[in-house]
């Protein structure tokens, strides 16, 4: 069947559109990822408010550049009742992944609390508050960052259990009032 | 001078081809009910918790949704609830638009209403959004451009489905949905592969011994596979030429199968090992799209689905 050229030109014209379309939406997905490239520089700004709409603006980091090492967060509450004792039960954030085989909650958990943490404060404000909602009476919480690193794959043969491998490092503690950042 | 304008005529034909040729309902309708299926189970393990991710009483308020986000990332407009009812109604909204897009009952609309639901969750608490969310919005994107319930859908079950073919703007965007859904794919394997790339323990062969020595990450012991140093590096080898090569070797046809092959291994392992069982399978439903229709047809048959589901 013979087309006719009104129709002809009118497809012409839809794949212009389409593939004006097309070279936008790949060029955003492509450049984006990659924004503080030169050319994210640059362009960046032509793809930015489609992208970010449709939260196209992801980059794609799984485990990289490295797998990161286990990492939680530890603290003690303090509330007016105990701001003079020395010791007081410590708490950790995320809890232990208690379901082995539906970790999902356990996993956002964790992106969360790197995602909050990523910004001091965000940390503060945010995260800090919801802590000490868990804890009624608390006035503020002394936290640390504790990462787990494992060891090399040549002197792992060392350890007999799997957790003992773990060597633990905490970083500098610091109180956070639960009232939020000054 | 001649040879480069042919050059240049070829590859915009190729291109006009890769874009816009016609292509078989199947593909699609296929990765619309298990990429569906897989985001109707990812979001109903979710509801469990839908106070905390999603209200004031948990992880974020409303009002910090927004201000969480670098301004780089920030959304030009938002449209997220803060109420916890109108939230929950939202949300059970989403899951029937899931479940209509499973099952293949008004099709583009209800992408069109899960990709709508899916942004607003994701701008409500993006901190606590991972791989599996952000790489479903890319894919709910081309089951929104494409005609996704023509097969392998209830529509097409009720004999619902109209047996002409589709008007020039559909035929286009059923082609660009599946093409885009293709290249997505691709380009968040090239991605990854390549910022791998940048870390040392890629390059000396001990990344994948970071992640299986990690309790914190794995779902059980496989600790012992230290005594196979050389296997650890093999697999941190294989994981980077799989992901850097993914995007040539699949558009070949007689490397196509064995690297969708290793990439099955690769996210089975990943799904089994350290539980990212969704991310793994919402990964997974993408290779339908790579799928020969014959091929794919042929094996949908021989599983007893009836033939008007594949038409």
């Amino acid at each position: 069947m013979k087309t006719s050229p009104a129709k002809q030109s009118s497809r012409t014209l839809l794949k212009i559109v389409l593939s004006l379309f097309i070279v936008f939406h790949l060029s955003a997905v492509l450049i984006l990822p990659n924004s503080s490239s030169l050319m994210g520089r640059r362009l960046s700004w032509l793809f930015l408010d489609y992208a970010n709409l449709m939260i196209f603006n992801r980059t794609w980091q799984f485990f990289s550049p490295g797998p990161m090492p286990n990492m939680y967060l530890e603290y003690e509450v303090e509330t007016e009742d105990n701001a003079l004792e020395d010791v007081r039960e410590t708490y950790q954030w995320p809890k232990s992944n208690v379901n082995r085989f539906n970790n999902d909650f356990f996993l956002r958990t964790v992106a969360g609390m790197r995602f909050l943490g990523s910004n001091e404060v965000n940390f503060h404000k945010y995260f800090i508050p919801y802590l000490c909602r868990q804890h009624p009476g608390a006035v503020a919480v002394n936290m640390r960052s504790v990462v787990e690193q494992i060891p090399s794959i040549e002197r792992a043969g060392e350890y007999e259990d799997f957790l003992d491998m773990q060597q633990r490092f905490d970083l500098p503690s610091q109180r956070y009032s639960c009232e939020g950042p000054e | 001078m001649n040879a480069m304008k042919q050059m240049f005529v070829d590859v915009f034909k190729a291109a006009e081809k890769f874009f816009f040729a016609p292509v078989s309902p199947l593909s699609i309708g296929v990765f619309r009910f298990v990429f569906g299926l897989v985001a109707f189970a990812m979001y109903s393990v979710r509801f469990v918790n839908w106070r905390f991710y999603y209200t004031d009483e948990g992880f974020l308020p409303a009002t910090a949704s927004l201000e969480i986000l670098p301004e780089f990332f920030r959304p030009p407009i938002t449209w997220y609830p803060a109420d916890p009812t109108l939230t929950l109604l939202c949300y059970i909204g989403f899951l029937i638009a899931l479940a209509c897009l499973t099952l293949g009952i008004f099709g583009r609309v209800a992408a069109i209403v899960a990709l709508f639901f899916h942004i607003m969750f994701l701008q409500r608490n993006y901190a606590i959004g991972y791989g599996s969310d952000f790489i479903a919005t890319f894919f709910f994107f081309s089951l929104v451009l494409a005609q996704n319930d023509r097969a392998f859908s209830l529509r097409a079950w009720l004999d619902r489905v109209k047996p002409e073919v589709p008007d020039s703007l559909n035929q286009y965007l059923n082609t660009i949905g599946l093409r885009l859904l293709q290249l997505h794919l691709c380009i968040i394997y090239s991605y990854t592969g390549l910022e791998k790339m940048k870390g040392t323990s890629w390059w000396e062969g001990t990344a994948v011994w970071s992640v299986i020595g990690n309790p914190q990450l794995m779902i059980f012991d496989a600790s012992w596979l230290q005594m196979f140093p050389v296997l650890i590096a093999l697999m941190t080898f294989m994981t980077l030429f799989f992901e850097v090569y993914f995007a040539v070797l699949v558009w070949i046809k007689g490397t196509r199968k064995w690297i969708l092959m290793l990439g099955v291994a690769l996210h089975g392992g990943i799904g089994v090992m350290i539980g990212l069982m969704f991310f793994s399978l919402v990964m997974l439903s993408a290779y339908i799209a790579f799928l020969d229709v014959d091929w794919l047809k042929a094996r949908l048959q021989s599983w007893g689905v009836p033939q008007k589901l594949l038409t």
